[in-house]
């Protein structure tokens, strides 16, 4: 056999071979034949039999995990891939049911964003709410207004700008309808220094428009604008979160499941809100409330500002402020803790204090209240420092 | 001889022979072949194995108008090395122990 035979033979052997594998191994022998030659073999020497390439083959093939050619599987290989052919269907069957799904929900959504006559700025997009399960609406630089809807819809009526806001949306098939808003970042060049903005005045604001029966969760987000609620509330869950900018309840709420609002530096308020449970939580600016109604807990918690409360209904309350005053016209609740520090505590409660197991503690100021006193079917908690504790009681 | 004894075995030599200074495949075998049965076919996946686990290094070399593949020692080799032969009276005990109960 001349290198030329062996060579062909070779190359033809591995031919199933990943091509650098086979290269490699291909310059091996290559320089194994022409070291033999130059040690003095004959070309048909340094070759060497038909049986040793072969083993040279074999041994290569085994060591590589290749396999030989023409052998028979045994039995236990035939099940492994009997299994990974079953693998792969249902592999292919989940990725054409799941492509089937993503086709759908891109239908729905094309199907439900409309244009506003003549407005080429705002677009709009519908969905009946029966097919949804939760709405978060995600935005940057953009102000949020939530309405109540009438009309069996969740819409959402937003800012359009190609050049300066990114939108995403998406509908899942299990009803999650998403909408999130990014501004592009804009700059320019003055010398060596790039100034960088995002533009957001004269943007459209975000409206929000859901049904009083809507049962979903609804998830509001922006930041450094406000957040606005015209809406009489809803069985769910509503979770408002902003930054730097206010969130205000313009009418009242009434029947609500879960409110959350979270936003810094600046107010919260409301006029009244009833619901099952409300957390209110800001810094550096106030919470005023009118008449705050909860079937289970209230949490407002601020600080460096006054938190100011008409009234509060609630088997459980907290109001958490510092270097801010906490003034209460009237609380009722089974459970009361009020916290502050540099501030007074000025509280009108239910009840006579005999009904009160109660605990206050304040430094340089007055104190109307035992510093500890147990019994009673209320607790009360105030606790100051810098600061008066003046507390009436109704009864 | 046991196989997988004698791959070790064939490995170290390999790098045993390596210790010294760098070679090439038929140095290689021409070297070990005296000491332990060794061909061009067996060589090549102990090479690989070797360089695929940092034991050794490649680096071609222009001889005589072509290229030839020299192997360098690496530190994790002669570590190799150093393991294997501190292996040598567990192996002499165990080898000790079979004849001494095989004979009995």
């Amino acid at each position: 056999m001349t290198k030329q035979e062996f060579m062909e033979i070779l190359n033809r052997e591995l031919g199933d071979i990943p091509t650098e594998e086979k290269a490699q191994f291909l310059r091996y022998c290559t320089e194994m034949i022409e070291d033999r030659m130059e040690e003095g073999m004959t070309e048909e020497e340094a070759v060497g039999s038909r049986e040793e390439l072969d083993s040279l083959i074999r041994a290569f093939r085994e060591e590589n995990g290749f396999g030989r050619s023409g052998i028979r599987l045994s039995a236990e290989q035939m099940e492994q891939l009997k299994n990974l052919k079953e693998d792969m269907q249902q592999l292919r069957g989940d990725l054409i049911a799941s492509a089937e799904g993503l086709r759908s929900s891109a239908e729905n959504l094309r199907d439900s964003v409309t244009v506003e006559n003549g407005r080429s700025d705002v677009e709009l997009w519908s969905v009946s709410a029966s097919q949804i399960r939760s709405l978060t609406v995600d935005v940057s630089e953009v102000r949020i207004l939530f309405h109540e809807a009438t009309d069996g819809q969740i819409t959402l009526r937003y800012p359009v700008d190609p050049e300066r806001l990114e939108i995403m949306k998406s509908l899942s098939t299990e009803g999650d309808m998403s909408l999130k808003i990014r501004a592009k970042e804009q700059s320019i060049l003055f010398g060596a220094i790039r100034w960088k903005w995002m533009r957001s005045s004269r943007l459209e604001p975000l409206e929000a428009w859901v049904p009083k029966d809507f049962a979903g969760d609804v998830r509001l987000s922006n930041s450094n604008c406000s957040i606005n609620v015209d809406h009489p509330g809803l069985p769910g869950k509503v979770d408002l979160t902003s930054s730097n900018a206010k969130i205000e309840f313009a009418s009242d709420v009434s029947g609500a499941g879960e409110i959350v609002c979270r936003t810094s530096n600046a107010r919260i308020a409301f006029a009244n809100l009833q619901a099952n449970k409300v957390n209110l939580r800001t810094s550096n600016a106030r919470i005023n409330g009118g008449s705050l109604t909860v079937s289970d807990t209230a949490e407002l918690v601020t600080s460096n500002a006054r938190i100011q409360l008409e009234k509060i209904n609630a088997p459980e309350a907290s109001l958490v402020t510092n270097n801010g005053t906490i003034a209460l016209d009237h609380g009722d609740c089974r459970s009361l803790t009020l916290t502050t520090s540099n501030g007074s505590i000025h509280a009108t409660l239910a009840g006579n204090i005999r009904d009160y197991g109660i605990e206050s503690r304040t430094s340089n100021g007055d104190n109307d209240l035992p510093r500890s006193m147990p019994g009673g079917e209320r607790t009360l908690k105030a606790t100051t420092s810098n600061g008066s504790i003046r507390v009436k009681f109704e009864g | 001889m046991d196989a997988q004894l004698k791959r070790g075995m064939l490995e170290t030599c390999v790098l045993a022979a390596l210790s010294g200074q760098d070679s090439y495949g038929y140095q290689i075998v021409k070297e070990v072949s005296p000491h332990i049965e060794i061909t061009e076919s067996t060589l090549y996946p102990i090479l690989r194995r070797l360089e695929n686990s940092g034991a050794l290094e490649a680096y071609s070399v222009e001889h005589q108008g072509r290229l030839r593949r020299y192997y360098r020692i690496t530190d994790a080799g002669r570590e190799q090395i150093r393991e294997f032969l501190q292996s040598k009276e567990t192996i002499f005990n165990v080898y000790r122990y079979i004849e001494e109960r095989s004979q009995g």
